[in-house]
């Protein structure tokens, strides 16, 4: 007979790349899901298709609600966030079409508008300072240079943590005659949203990362008024003997079997943070500081981003004089069983404007489940690690 | 032979206002039944809503109320179940 494995104890520090671990009820809704629901959605009336189209529902009512959106029509699932900023961009822009894009967006906005660039969009990006933080003003001003189609921005950096102006710089855009486009992929659950206050005309975020719920599954905001072409097309139960894919929502935008566990599980989260996520949230600023305040004492590191007492999304990034971020992570794992990540974490464009873009940075990221206990034990492994 | 009864039948643009109106309904204690979508409403989507005749105008308040509007209606005698 064999040794089971032993079960190492890990730290999660790694919630700005996901989650882990899922509250119990979005489990327990992924499982009612793959048994209780288990037909497909949206096409047959069947006990197990309605199941499962029942689930859709709510969960879309639900995310709508945690979100501030009044007309859950306006929330399409998407595959994640890079899908649903995919969908906004190459949807709403053409050949011709200026947008100005913030300086530290992650490779989900970059890497689409440097493909769109090469049809014929010119994007001109709005550098913000060491922190990533986009001036208002600058905006204004490069939107008075030239007719602009979109302005493009984070809500919150993944590598920063910078919090952006959004609501601000809906009001410019608009006031210009632009969209606004938001990726939210780090300021859902994190964040208490309002979109409907907030003003974007589309908004993308992550199912899997601070809204808690699976991997697989996003959300993707459409104001009403904001139409962009669809990327798919293809069957969803509406229209089925038109050839042309239908303009109602959320099904123009839906196209194909959803990810109904995915879904399921989603809703659930949308529930849990509901009820919770206020807690949830204070937590995160609370140890987000202490983690901060702490690794600013530890000899030869910088941590990047804004100054603890201005507001961020639990993320700290931080670069050492002499040992990179790589070795770090994998002593912090190896020896102490913490999770966390170093590199470029997919977004060149934020280390470029931090100035770490040559070697990259170690971020932890905090969320739903961090203790207190296991920042101390972040820190110590840290100078463990470093001395 | 089964015994049949007069039922209108709502068709919706999509599954999600279909079912946003089957709850409007449970809400509202109004009887329906959710169904395939039949052939005489057209390819609307694969839910549609029947209600016996009886009550269709207290169907029609709730959904109208509720923002729930019907695309398609059609009346037929249909097998109770």
């Amino acid at each position: 007979m064999r040794e089971p494995h032993a079960v190492k104890r890990i730290t999660y520090l790694d919630h700005a790349a996901t989650s882990w671990p899922k509250p119990q009820p979005v489990i327990d809704a992924v499982v009612m899901a793959l048994t209780e629901a288990g037909g497909n959605p949206g096409r047959s009336a069947h006990t197990l298709a309605l199941a499962a189209s029942r689930l859709i529902l709510e969960a879309r009512t639900d995310v709508a609600a945690l979100l501030g959106v009044q007309d859950s029509r306006n929330i399409a699932f998407v595959p994640g966030c890079t899908a649903g900023l995919n969908l906004a961009l190459k949807g709403l822009l053409r050949p011709g079409d200026r947008v100005l894009v913030g300086s530290t967006e992650h490779n989900a906005v970059a890497r689409p508008l440097h493909a769109l660039a090469a049809t014929g969009v010119r994007v001109d990006v709005v550098q913000g300072d060491d922190a990533g933080r986009i001036d208002p003003d600058d905006v204004e001003r490069a939107l008075a240079e030239a007719p602009t189609r979109a302005v493009i921005c984070q809500h919150a950096s993944n590598v920063l943590g910078t919090i952006q102006p959004v609501g601000d710089l809906a009001d410019i855009a608009h006031e210009a005659g632009a969209y606004l486009i938001v990726d939210g992929a780090q300021g859902a659950g994190h964040l208490k949203l309002d979109l409907t206050a907030l003003g974007a005309d589309a908004y993308a975020a992550s199912g899997h990362k601070g809204m808690l719920g699976p991997q697989g599954v996003g959300v993707l905001y459409l104001a009403s008024g904001v139409h962009p072409t669809e990327l798919t097309q293809g069957g969803g139960g509406s229209n089925a003997g038109d050839p042309v894919q239908t303009d109602s929502r959320p099904d123009r935008y839906e196209a194909g079997t959803p990810n109904t566990p995915g879904i399921a599980g989603l809703g659930a989260a949308a529930r849990f943070l509901a009820a919770n996520g206020d807690a949830i949230r204070a937590e995160e600023r609370r140890l987000t500081r202490l983690l901060y305040e702490q690794l600013l004492e530890i000899r030869g590191l910088r941590v990047l981003g804004p100054p603890p007492a201005e507001e961020r999304v639990p993320v700290v990034s931080i670069v050492h004089d002499r040992v990179d971020a790589d070795r770090i992570a994998f002593e912090l794992d190896s020896r102490f069983g913490i999770a966390v990540r170093a590199g470029l974490h997919c977004a060149p464009w934020a280390h470029t404007t931090a100035g770490t873009a040559g070697r990259g940075a170690l971020r932890f990221g905090i969320g739903y489940g961090v203790t207190e206990s296991d920042i101390e034990l972040a820190v110590r492994a840290t100078r463990e690690v470093l001395a | 032979m089964s015994e049949t009864a007069p039922f209108i039948i709502y068709g919706f643009a999509t599954t999600h206002d279909a079912l946003v109106g089957e709850r409007t309904l449970i809400a509202s204690d109004v009887e329906h039944r959710t169904i395939p979508t039949p052939k005489t409403l057209g390819a609307l989507c694969g839910i549609a809503l029947r209600v016996p005749i009886g009550v269709a105008a207290d169907a029609e308040s709730a959904l109208i109320a509720a923002g729930a509007p019907w695309t398609a209606r059609v009346e037929t005698n249909d097998r109770i179940s």
